[in-house]
């Protein structure tokens, strides 16, 4: 009862974050374009590329999995940034004084930005692969209910993290640096361009023990084998690097913190 | 004459006052160009390892990825350390903040874009190094092509980003699209640029030229001829002197918001 009210009170930062960005659609514009291009530029790829060897069936599953990918890789909201300019501008600081966790209620925010941003760039995305395979993934309600599910959940774990690389706010004076570096890992460990199974057997065990493999390639290779097993998999490794992202989150705010009581400004 | 004279001085000196700037906290500039090779270095990696499964794509090896690959990083860490000011043409021509380079007796355009320099690039032309033996460019006058694509690829991608933006003379509410004209042209750029046909090609010879950044430094590296060297002069000069042309008929339209602005 106690945590169901502790929560409550960060709903209307998670409302209020929806509200404002479902209706702005617009301002999706720009990024279902870049989506689009993504798209196109994978299918030209994936088209010249062995083409003798790869059937039609894996080159479709192939659009789908990149598309899935590059819908969750834009929707995730660039909440480091926010965390920088808040520690930056000294923001960060009044808001000690408030009866609310400041981690929180960027968590609660950032979550409301990514619903809407999931919302429309799946639109997007399954509207554009659609017509340029000319086929749908997944023959169940249920197989995409699951999908959305995991989606979701990828989303919030890809939040965590950047919301650590905003915390490194409070040791050094640019995070961008540290995205970059996150963002190309997505890129390699996530199998954000290719899929995992092209890698070698001693890079997929480094990619399978990040939280890149969890947050994409596990997640989209329910495309390829949508099993039960599969989604299991993807599920608890997903809840897995969520709990420790959290554990890391809580550790690192709570060491910012205290060296800034101690320290002060 | 003596204009240009005294414009190209001002030019050189402000490049040299931003270096210098720039690299005033030592330890963030080793900390920024050193996360950016190591960015960059992510996504050679993904090529090696896709390079290592396949091939080629469309003809192409790992050593032409390479060359198209280092010659964008040298563009891109080019209009960085040089002409990283371009950035910000569009806001301050939608926020009436263009009145201080306008009073100077320098070319307005040119001002603002040598008015900053961003660390980062360094990590871009490191890449760049890296990459030489990547892409078998072991001879001085494969060294000199690249070292003359890269010029004319920084330069038609700052034309092109400029002539986007100087729409805001026009068109007020042009928001993100700017930016994610140039993530677009980053995409195109970032891939094999033999892989498209029809009309994406036209489009990446026009409206978005990854394909004169990309693809005619390569053939022009691998298979050199005199004319495809003129070529791309030609097309870099062109892109130059329509964007500078575009730049100047729009500050016709400027509309000053007489807000300070410090630069």
């Amino acid at each position: 009862m106690k945590t169901c009210k502790k929560i409550s009170k960060y709903f209307p930062f998670f409302l209020n974050s929806v509200k404002r960005d479902f209706f702005k659609p617009y301002s999706f514009i720009g990024t279902g374009f870049l989506l689009v291009i993504c798209l196109i530029v994978f299918l030209q790829l994936w088209k010249v590329v062995d083409p003798e060897h790869t059937s039609a069936k894996d080159r479709i599953n192939l659009v789908w999995y990149l598309a899935f990918n590059e819908w969750l890789v834009l929707s995730i909201p660039s909440i480091h940034n926010d965390i920088q300019i808040d520690i930056v501008q000294k923001y960060f600081f009044h808001r000690f004084l408030n009866p609310i966790s400041y981690l929180v209620m960027k968590f609660s925010q950032a979550t409301g930005h990514l619903i809407v941003n999931l919302f429309f760039l799946g639109i997007v995305s399954i509207i554009f692969t659609y017509l340029f395979v000319h086929q749908f993934i997944f023959n169940t309600f249920w197989m995409w209910i699951f999908f959305i599910f995991l989606t979701i959940l990828s989303g919030i774990c890809g939040l965590i993290f950047q919301i650590i690389i905003g915390l490194m706010g409070f040791w050094y004076d640019e995070v961008v640096p540290f995205y970059w570096i996150w963002e190309k890992m997505l890129f390699v460990f996530g199998g954000l361009l290719f899929p995992l199974n092209i890698y070698p057997t001693w890079l997929k065990i480094i990619a399978y023990s990040t939280p890149f493999s969890s947050m994409l390639a596990i997640r989209s290779s329910l495309i390829y084998e949508p099993s039960l097993n599969n989604f299991l998999d993807s599920f608890f490794s997903t809840i897995s690097w969520i709990i420790f992202g959290m554990i890391f989150m809580k550790f690192l705010f709570y060491k910012a913190q205290k060296n800034l009581l101690k320290n002060g400004i | 004459m003596q204009n240009l004279k005294i414009n190209i001085g001002y030019w050189f000196y402000l490049i040299k006052m931003n270096l210098k700037s720039s690299f005033n906290n030592k330890k963030k500039a080793f900390f920024e160009i050193i996360f950016m090779l190591i960015s960059r270095l992510f996504l050679i990696a993904i090529w090696l390892v896709f390079f290592n499964f396949y091939k080629d794509v469309n003809g192409w090896n790992l050593s032409d990825l390479s060359v198209m690959l280092a010659v964008i990083a040298g563009a891109y860490g080019i209009l960085q350390i040089f002409f990283g000011g371009f950035y910000k043409i569009y806001d301050m021509i939608i926020n009436g903040q263009l009145d201080c380079y306008l009073i100077q007796p320098n070319n307005v355009l040119w001002s603002i874009i040598l008015s900053k320099s961003y660390l980062r690039g360094w990590g871009d032309i490191l890449y760049l190094i890296i990459l030489i033996p990547l892409a078998k460019l072991f001879y001085f006058k494969s060294i000199l092509l690249l070292f003359i694509s890269v010029i004319c690829s920084s330069l038609i991608c700052l034309s092109i980003n400029v002539l986007v933006m100087a729409l805001g003379f026009w068109i007020k509410s042009l928001g993100n699209f700017v930016q994610k004209y140039y993530l677009t042209l980053l995409i195109f750029c970032s891939y094999p640029t033999n892989i498209y046909s029809g009309v994406i090609k036209v489009l990446l010879y026009t409206i978005i030229p990854a394909g004169i950044m990309g693809y005619m430094p390569v053939s022009l590296i691998n298979n050199f001829s005199w004319t495809s060297l003129l070529i791309l002069v030609f097309v870099t000069s062109f892109f130059v002197f329509i964007s500078n042309k575009m730049f100047n008929l729009g500050l016709l339209r400027y509309v000053s918001k007489s807000s300070f602005y410090r630069r």
